[in-house]
């Protein structure tokens, strides 16, 4: 039968786990959000050869499973690569959930970068402004605005993906959870218990996008 | 001294301008007239590159563009002796008006935030938008945005203004707190080119008013020769339609 007393046990001390899961989430954070934002620069411009390089990267991360990605990464890559074979699971996981998540928030700030209007690229020029200057001082500030609701999303995704990581032995909330429906065989308890936790900790963070979103929305 | 030469211009299949020539003095007010479609703005955007001319020569000041071996470094020397005033003011959207006039002297020219405040605050108030300083153009009338965008293209302290149609997209009682401003700045013997279908303004500021047709001048004088006496058949026809 259902063990509240194990339940209720796990779900209070699974919490401490949550920074593990945090640290992951925003390591591939930085990682995807950074590189995104280089890719979706390259697609607006159009940059020759770089452009077709960054379509079919995004092609491929989209349209393939996270899972199959890390697993050909860290299990079968390992084989030939020594520096990958050497690397820590954590890092593995942070690169390629980065380079994963990258490929949707690239379309994302891409979609962001378009909305903002042609006559100001132009103004931009017409007072001697270069590309690089609009991009930074016009179009990004205004895109960011954009893009903000659609990337909360995406970090959402990315941080419940971070449950990914028990496959690679990675021990965050998942994995703990994991282990103690292992050692005790009392699943139903353990993945209840490891949902709520996640099911709270994505309330909050959405709660503070909706915070974010508001405070932007009254500015211009 | 600002001289264009044989400039042209195709979209695609579409010949915009057929070879345009056209000289400048210091101090002229150029109006271009004509009907919808004859690449009067399409001119406009050719002198600063905006579109990029298929052939001809730019010449303002010292600076010498040929649109068959233009480098970036030549169209952004041209851009800046140049500014636009637009018909959809195109106001960046993310600065205070007087961060929209201050901004580009700061970023383009590496002007030092105090002298660029100084110089957008009194350009600003030149077009009476001293009570908008800190607003963004969303809050702004369409009258008070391209006034903001007239005081922006000032900031550039440019040798020669560009106006694309600047009231074309204003209210009827709107219309006029813009003309005033560029009224004066004709009377101040700014030099530039203004694209404009307010005839009454056009014979008031103008020292030469240029009548294009298809790509084309087809007559050209001052605003007492195009409209009390145009020689030209299509000249004639145009001026009609505003009788």
């Amino acid at each position: 039968m259902f063990e509240l007393d194990f339940f209720i046990d796990l779900l209070f001390s699974l919490p401490k786990f949550i920074p593990v899961t945090l640290k992951l989430a925003f390591l591939s954070l930085m990682l995807s959000l950074s590189l995104a934002i280089v890719l979706a620069v390259i697609r607006h411009y159009e940059v020759p050869v770089l452009n077709t390089l960054t379509k079919v990267y995004i092609s491929f991360f989209r349209s393939t499973p996270f899972i199959s990605q890390l697993f050909l990464f860290y299990f079968g890559l390992a084989r030939y690569v020594t520096f990958i074979r050497d690397m820590s699971s954590t890092f593995a996981l942070v690169l390629i959930l980065g380079l994963n998540t990258a490929s949707f928030m690239c379309e994302t700030i891409r979609g962001a970068l378009l909305s903002v209007d042609k006559g100001q690229v132009e103004a931009g020029h017409s007072l001697g402004m270069t590309n690089l200057q609009i991009m930074w001082h016009v179009i990004l500030p205004q895109a960011v605005k954009v893009a903000i609701p659609p990337l909360s999303n995406n970090f959402i995704n990315l941080t419940k993906n971070t449950a990914m990581g028990f496959t690679v032995g990675i021990i965050d909330l998942m994995g703990k959870a994991k282990l103690e429906a292992a050692n005790s065989f009392r699943f139903t308890e353990s993945y209840l218990a490891v949902l709520i936790v996640y099911w709270v900790m994505i309330a909050a963070m959405t709660k503070v996008q909706s915070i974010i979103e508001e405070k932007l929305k009254n500015k211009y | 001294m600002i001289r264009i030469e044989n400039l042209h211009k195709r979209f695609d299949s579409l010949e915009v301008l057929k070879g345009v020539d056209l000289d400048i003095k210091q101090g002229e007010v150029i109006a271009v007239i004509g009907p919808s479609g004859t690449g009067k703005s399409t001119l406009l955007r050719c002198i600063n590159y905006l579109e990029k001319p298929e052939k001809g020569i730019i010449t303002i000041g010292d600076v010498s563009v040929d649109a068959s071996k233009a480098s970036k470094k030549a169209i952004h020397d041209l851009r800046m002796k140049t500014s636009m005033v637009f018909q959809s003011y195109n106001l960046f959207k993310n600065m205070t008006v007087l961060e929209n006039v201050m901004k580009p002297m700061m970023i383009v020219r590496g002007v030092d935030r105090a002298t660029a405040e100084k110089t957008a605050k009194e350009l600003l108030e030149k077009v009476g938008l001293s009570d908008k300083l800190d607003q963004y153009p969303s809050k702004l009338s369409g009258g008070q945005q391209q006034r903001a965008g007239i005081a922006r293209a000032l900031a550039a302290d440019p040798e020669l203004m560009l106006f694309d149609e600047p009231t074309a997209a204003l209210d009827p009682e709107l219309v006029g707190e813009v003309l005033g401003i560029i009224r004066d700045l004709a009377n101040n013997h700014r030099t530039m080119i203004i694209v404009s279908h307010e005839m009454r303004f056009v014979r008031e500021a103008a020292t030469r008013v240029i009548f294009m047709d298809e790509g084309k001048i087809i007559e050209e004088g001052t605003p007492e020769e195009i409209f009390d006496h145009p020689k030209h058949p299509r000249t004639i026809k145009f001026l009609n339609m505003f009788e």
